[in-house]
């Protein structure tokens, strides 16, 4: 989809553009630093919009912090002076302003529920998504993109029909469902698997990769299939195009052709796919931790969630969309490094 | 081509020629998947539809006294822990999954044809605010951004149904925003112009109508999309609420037996992956036979 939008939205939005001049430091510097401030500006109306979107949703947490800890009998004196003691009685735009200014300063808030700062919990947790995050984005990369090569090179072969009906398969299961069968199979019959649960690295390393081998293929599932679709199609493209012909033409051998000369065209859009992937790794954090008892940010969602936990639930989208524009950054320069025919402009 | 004939019998569209109809065919049936999907979706479809005459039970009365029994002729795929007939449930669930996913795709690409097909057309400042606050919703991923609207909306059918759209709409605003781009500065456009539309006429009855072949594809993709993404919402239980039958709140009921009645969970398992999978081919086909050229884009 990236790939798309950058070719459909060309002339007036592309921040790269087709040309063989080559290109310069300082072009690259601009662009970086454009990049940025795009970011950041997306950044904004993402805490805006968390913002409103909890205050202005029904549901008031006072009463269900009161109804939850069975405070029933407070006084509605005794309630304004909650809600003022949690800065919920001021304006909307001076609630947000306290907020942002906060969140500047490492100070996501303060849940009402567990009356504890809500940073302190959140980078906690955050370590675990982001390690299981990693190990899924490598294993997707490390069995997606080799398969796809196969496939495209194999084209119409039998490997190639099962990589193709594997990868169509891959992304119609859903990944929650995954996560029981797996631990139907590997834990309750075969007994190879721990159930669920987590344990840190540093208490017992054995029990900590194996707790993470369900999880990590639970969330990589998804970006292997996808991966290795749009690495055989992009790969498929390339093979057929004039200065591979030529290569074969002049009697290069296979491999010579594959490694040398088709991949490196046919891997750039799979670097686009690759920020897709991250994205949805992520996102399926809050399905994955929750089906294997994770204690991770993604849970902590979930859980924010359903208790209407606005300070967790702001703090954590934040945090994801933080994430998802950094890679999305990153995806961008590599890819205007990895295709020197686009100029940052 | 032949949107430049179509622009000028304007509403009366004129039916595809039969070759044209006939290639459609050929290229769509071409490939046994497709038809494989096809069958999928038209058996969805059916099921949605004549459930309830063909359900052998009511899939939310509870009976205790037929409690997680294993399948039998009473029950073909079993019972569960409230003695509920699965295969009714998963059939009931049929109608669920897909009134959520039409709806909810239906709206998304509404609201985002519009919005990025305004912000492409007059670009400027409009554009700008336009798609930042497009970019914003898709630095959320899709789940993430459902799972929180569902569960502040406070869950249930209508809200699950905004939820997704809010969450599958950004991709239809960007799509829409590319196709305009390409074709507003066709001549047909200007002439168009120049013979006195207003800018509404064009867009509706112009640029949209242009666009229809990707918006068909990426509609058949997402729908897939959506339903996996519902009963992933159900799932975590902020989606459809009990008793109405999903499959993923199906699934999710059904942890606790897994052990020993491993069917609960596998069968609405079965029935989501069979139902994304055939919208995706049917999606793939569609692309195929309507615009080769989308292929590897969509």
């Amino acid at each position: 989809m990236r790939g798309l939008t950058r070719k459909m939205s060309s002339p007036v939005r592309s921040p790269f553009r087709r040309d063989l001049t080559g290109l310069k430091e300082s072009d690259v510097t601009t662009y970086i630093v454009r990049r940025l401030l795009q970011s950041i500006v997306v950044l904004l109306l993402v805490s805006i919009f968390v913002f409103l979107a909890i205050r202005l949703m029904p549901g008031d947490p006072i009463k269900l912090m009161v109804y939850e800890s069975n405070l029933t009998g407070l006084s509605p004196q005794q309630l304004a002076d909650l809600r003022h003691e949690y800065g919920l009685d001021k304006p909307l735009a001076l609630q947000y302003l306290d907020w942002l200014g906060g969140v500047l300063q490492g100070n996501l808030g303060i849940s009402v529920f567990t009356k504890t700062p809500v940073a302190k919990e959140i980078f906690r947790r955050l370590p675990i998504t982001f390690e299981i995050g990693l190990w899924s984005l490598l294993l997707s990369i490390v069995i997606g993109v080799p398969v796809g090569i196969i496939s495209a090179v194999r084209r119409g072969t039998w490997i190639d029909q099962l990589v193709v009906t594997l990868s169509n398969i891959g992304v119609t299961i859903p990944v929650f469902w995954l996560g029981v069968i797996l631990m139907l199979v590997f834990s309750l019959y075969l007994k190879w698997l721990p159930v669920m649960g987590f344990t840190p690295l540093t208490e017992d390393p054995g029990m900590h990769f194996k707790q993470l081998v369900m999880p990590v293929i639970c969330s990589s599932l998804f970006s292997v299939a996808a991966l290795a679709r749009q690495t055989r199609s992009s790969m498929l493209e390339v093979m057929h195009q004039d200065y591979i012909r030529t290569a074969w033409s002049k009697g290069l051998n296979e491999n010579a052709i594959i490694f040398k000369h088709a991949l490196k065209n046919g891997l750039i859009p799979v670097i686009t796919t690759l920020g897709l992937s991250a994205r949805g790794i992520v996102g399926g954090s809050t399905v994955v931790e929750t089906v294997f008892s994770i204690p991770g940010m993604g849970r902590l969602l979930v859980s924010a969630v359903s208790n209407l936990d606005y300070a967790y639930v702001q703090g954590i989208i934040l945090i994801i969309a933080a994430t998802v524009v950094a890679i999305n950054v990153l995806i961008d320069i590599v890819y205007g490094w990895a295709d020197p025919r686009i100029r940052y402009s | 081509m032949s949107s430049n004939e179509t622009t000028w019998t304007d509403k009366s569209e004129t039916p595809p020629r039969a070759s044209e109809w006939r290639r459609f065919r050929r290229v769509f049936f071409g490939r046994r998947v497709v038809v494989f999907g096809t069958v999928i979706i038209g058996f969805l479809v059916l099921m949605a539809i004549i459930g309830p005459w063909i359900a052998p039970y009511d899939p939310i009365k509870i009976n205790l006294r037929e409690r997680l029994q294993d399948p039998s002729w009473q029950h073909w795929l079993g019972t569960d822990n409230y003695g509920r007939d699965i295969l009714s449930r998963i059939i009931y669930g049929a109608r669920t999954s897909l009134q959520i996913g039409l709806l909810s795709v239906g709206l998304a690409s509404i609201v985002g044809m519009i919005l990025g097909g305004v912000a492409a057309y007059y670009g400027g400042w409009i554009e700008a605010i336009i798609m930042r606050f497009i970019d914003a919703l898709m630095s959320i991923p899709v789940v993430v951004l459902a799972l929180v609207i569902a569960a502040l909306l406070g869950g249930g059918e209508t809200n699950v149904i905004i939820a997704l759209s809010v969450s599958q709409m950004p991709q239809y605003a960007r799509l829409m925003a590319g196709q305009v781009v390409s074709v507003k500065e066709n001549d047909y456009i200007l002439a168009v112009k120049s013979l006195g539309a207003n800018d509404w006429r064009i867009l509706f009855n112009h640029l949209f109508t242009n666009s229809v072949a990707p918006l068909i594809v990426q509609f058949t993709l997402t729908l897939g999309g959506t339903i996996l993404a519902e009963a992933t919402l159900s799932f975590l239980g902020i989606g459809i609420q009990e008793p109405t039958p999903a499959w993923g709140a199906m699934i999710s009921n059904a942890r606790e037996y897994l052990m020993d009645h491993p069917l609960l969970s596998i069968a609405p398992g079965v029935a989501i992956m069979l139902v994304v999978f055939g919208f995706n081919m049917i999606g793939d086909g569609l692309r195929d036979a309507l615009d080769p050229r989308l292929r590897g884009r969509l």
